[in-house]
């Protein structure tokens, strides 16, 4: 048991640092990595609490579902040595936090996208021109978008925006923004959010969720090229980069030279390979865990 | 307001009621009794117990107060306009890492902004497209 225990702290460690290293700085199809990143996430939590509960057992039991199943039925609790009952607790707490953070994280989003949702229609205006599109009066030159709420969600274009961008620019945003709304991208960043919130000092929190927060952009852009010229979603990210100066030079960057390109054909056997190497990286701690063959002593 | 706003008579939902309402107590600051209300929106030709069940929801949703010391009852605005929009703005803008699960911008928002790398850039896109 103890090999196991050691093989998921090796793999831990892995989706802790190296490969969330290795991921953020690979460019290549958006979907693949948020793929990618959604496996990492969920097979480093599982590990982290894998390795937690085969060192709890790891005296006792040959293998984990059998030390899990004689702790539940009261048997090996007086076995349990000081060490066994700390990796225990450590593994509960883990499992506590993560969980209740994410159920935070997805609760304090909704009341705060209900609440916004709630002084925006006070606020501000629909379109006359685009379904499901509100005007805000604001020098302030943002678009948004919020999905969820009562209704099917909500693009938000501001006056100031409106200004610098020309009628097709415009088009081209409010794309970008259903294709937010209508792909649900939100649920894609609610988990980082939530692992980021539980470990916070773990740095490839912050990088998955910083990657993911990114990916959804680049996963917008490829869904309004579908319905708008790449080239004038390209110019509508560039007018709105110059009149904001506090926004991500480098996802800009990233997307404008995205969009200056054709679609990599390529793309479709690579997500194909993401998503094989994903359920083999979530399934790893999992089989790891219930496979008694590696329990050598 | 602008070119991009529909008239004012296309759609009659609660929540543009809402809206009007609001607009209304905005732009008086010493408040406005449900009578009073419904004189300045007299061009919606409102029924009383609708003004007072529009004013009812504000109040219980906090964008309105009830001044009780005087007959009939005033209702005045708990936040000017422009600091429910600097509120509302300071929500989309924010960089904190649990806002970001939020709201979905069109830009990205960094601290740290390096913008050279950019500008040369798109002055290469630029001259590529004309």
């Amino acid at each position: 048991m103890s090999i196991v225990g050691a093989v998921l702290a090796v793999l831990a460690f892995l989706l802790a640092w190296p490969i969330p290293a290795a991921l953020s700085r690979f460019r290549g199809d958006p979907i693949s990595k948020v793929v990618l990143w959604q496996a990492v996430g969920l097979s480093g939590g599982l590990s982290l609490i894998g390795t937690a509960l085969a060192f709890a057992v790891a005296p006792t039991s040959r293998s984990l579902p059998e030390g899990i199943w004689r702790l539940a039925q009261g048997q090996s609790h007086a076995d349990l040595s000081i060490l066994g009952w700390i990796f225990l607790i450590i593994a509960v707490a883990l499992i506590g936090r993560l969980l209740g953070c994410l159920a935070l994280t997805f609760y304090s989003a909704r009341r705060t996208r209900l609440r916004h949702d709630e002084i925006l229609h006070l606020l501000s205006e629909p379109s006359a021109t685009y379904p499901d599109t509100r005007i805000i009066s604001t020098d302030e030159a943002v678009a948004y978008c919020l999905p969820q709420g009562p209704r099917k969600g909500t693009a938000v274009l501001s006056t100031g925006l409106l200004e610098v961008l020309s009628e097709q620019e415009r088009t081209a945003v409010i794309a970008h923004e259903r294709a937010h709304l209508d792909f649900r991208h939100d649920v894609l960043v609610i988990p980082f959010a939530a692992w980021h919130r539980a470990l916070p000092f773990f740095s490839a929190t912050a990088i998955g969720l910083n990657s993911v927060n990114g990916l959804i952009e680049l996963m917008a852009d490829d869904k309004a090229r579908e319905h708008v010229d790449p080239s004038i979603l390209a110019q509508a990210v560039h007018a709105a980069a110059r009149i904001s100066p506090e926004h991500r030079e480098d996802l800009s960057t990233q997307r404008i030279q995205r969009l200056s390109r054709p679609l990599d054909s390529a793309r479709i056997p690579v997500r194909v390979t993401a998503i094989l190497a994903s359920i083999v990286l979530v399934l790893a701690p999992g089989m790891l865990l219930l496979s008694p063959l590696l329990t050598g002593f | 307001m602008n070119q991009h706003s529909k008239d004012k008579d296309t759609v009659g939902t609660l929540g543009e009621l809402e809206r009007s309402v609001m607009d209304a107590i905005w732009v008086h600051d010493d408040g406005l009794s449900a009578a009073e209300l419904r004189e300045v929106l007299a061009e919606r030709d409102l029924a009383l117990t609708t003004v007072h069940t529009v004013l009812t929801r504000l109040e219980k949703k906090g964008f309105v107060t009830r001044d009780r010391s005087i007959r009939p009852h005033r209702y005045l605005a708990v936040s000017t306009r422009e600091d429910h929009v600097a509120e509302l703005m300071t929500e989309v803008l924010s960089q904190a890492p649990d806002r970001q699960a939020v709201l979905a911008r069109f830009l990205g928002t960094v601290s740290e902004a390096d913008t050279k790398a950019l500008r040369n850039l798109l002055g290469r896109n630029h001259s590529a497209n004309s």
